[in-house]
């Protein structure tokens, strides 16, 4: 029974030693080219899944998308929301598109073209 | 108190009020119609739709209901918006018309409750599994893919693992070491080739809603980019047990001991799993 526990003890060493010898590869890896880099991971890997925040941003591009010029929300569990949040209430979508896009609450209502309803929240 | 004061003060109670009102009446998943006939609306003004138009003044050709009406319905419009950019392979999946009335089954199901709209999707994937379609299972697991890619882009930034952090432990300190995934890491399983779906759809192939197929998918972010990868059972498994608090000694034997687990792959592909997982930076610093 300890034989046994020894091997494997030996055997759970040598899977840590792999490991181990994994990272530190890995930190040269994270330095390499680009070439590199996309080599490891171009098969199986896709940028920018779902990220409609980053969409014609360039942030499926590189580094410098949506949010990575954002210095306020970068990091902060917020990036998406600078996009998204600004346009939850109707006057932040002023000059947004906001209005323009075909399945919105204005464009699709012919009885608020020209009524001042669409951008200006309760003005009589 | 002067009364200017008293009178500006009182002004700014009752656009207070107005604005709490308004943003109830506004929000209501149901409407503006059923939000008059609510509790929170009748604390603010207790007005029926007939008497609405005591707010809301009608204009020259819209009822004061029509007026205020523009604004809830854009609301609800703008979560539908958000549910289609947090959920485009669903929405493919489904089609525009039953994504649609999925999504707004679930605004009145889930109502927005978290000024990060980032937050309002999170319970699609549960959502969708109640569902009455004989794909529900499938689709919730595609609703858990595409909502991890959501955490994933709005998680906290942490620093990644570094050369000296590990340089500094001794060799048998190694089996000790806590590695732990950043926070924008998310280690899934699923029952149905999720990812291989995805990327189908993404990239413009023709995709069938796949048969029952375990599968296994990392997502992370690097460089505030969001990526998917694909894992075997062998890494998910490891990845898994890190992600629960195993140490890395721990971790190893514990997939070592699984019989399911293939222990030739595992430990001809330990090098190079942590090499790749080290480079993309999917642990956390130690310290």
């Amino acid at each position: 029974m300890s034989t046994k526990t020894s091997k494997q003890r030996v055997a759970s060493g040598a899977l840590v030693a792999f490991a181990v010898t994994g990272l530190m590869a890995g930190f040269s890896a994270s330095c390499a080219s680009d070439s590199q880099k996309m080599e490891v991971s171009a098969a199986a890997k896709h940028a920018c899944a779902t990220l409609n925040a980053c969409k014609g941003q360039g942030g499926c591009k590189g580094t410098a998308n949506a949010c990575a010029g954002k210095n306020a929300c970068k990091g902060q569990g917020g990036c998406a929301t600078c996009e998204k949040h600004s346009c939850a209430g109707a006057n932040a979508c002023k000059g947004q598109g906001g209005c323009k896009s075909g399945d919105n609450g204005c464009a699709g209502k012919n009885s608020c073209k020209a009524k001042g309803g669409c951008a200006v929240p309760v003005k009589h | 108190m002067s009364a200017p004061r008293e009178s500006a003060a009182a002004v700014q109670r009752e656009v207070a009020q107005l604005q709490r009102w308004m943003q109830h009446v506004c929000t209501h998943p149901r409407g503006v119609a059923h939000a008059l006939t609510t509790a929170e609306s009748k604390a603010e003004y207790d007005v029926t739709v007939d008497q609405l138009e005591r707010l809301v003044p009608p204009s020259k050709a819209l009822s004061g209901l029509d007026r205020i009406s523009i604004y809830a319905e854009m609301y609800v419009l703008r979560l539908l918006d958000v549910l289609r950019e947090d959920f485009p392979v669903l929405l493919h999946a489904l089609g525009p018309q039953r994504f649609e009335e999925l999504a707004r089954a679930y605004v009145v199901a889930h109502p927005s409750r978290h000024y990060n709209l980032n937050q309002f999707g999170r319970h699609m994937s549960a959502f969708v599994a109640t569902r009455d379609d004989k794909h529900a299972a499938f689709l919730a697991e595609l609703a858990q893919l595409e909502r991890a890619a959501t955490e994933s882009f709005d998680a906290e930034r942490a620093d990644a693992l570094g050369r000296a952090e590990l340089e500094a432990l001794r060799p048998e300190q190694w089996p000790a070491l806590a590695l732990r995934l950043v926070p924008s890491a998310r280690v899934l399983a699923f029952r149905h080739p999720v990812n291989r779906y995805y990327v189908d759809v993404r990239e413009g192939r023709k995709a069938r809603i796949p048969k029952v197929g375990a599968s296994w998918t990392l997502v992370y972010r690097k460089d505030w980019i969001v990526w998917r990868a694909q894992l075997s059972r062998e890494q998910h498994a490891l990845l898994e047990a890190l992600a629960s608090g195993a140490t890395l000694g721990r971790a190893l034997e514990k997939c070592a001991a699984r019989t399911e687990l293939d222990a030739a792959k595992l430990q001809q592909g330990l090098a190079a799993w942590f090499r790749e997982w080290s480079a993309e930076g999917i642990f956390r610093s130690l310290g």
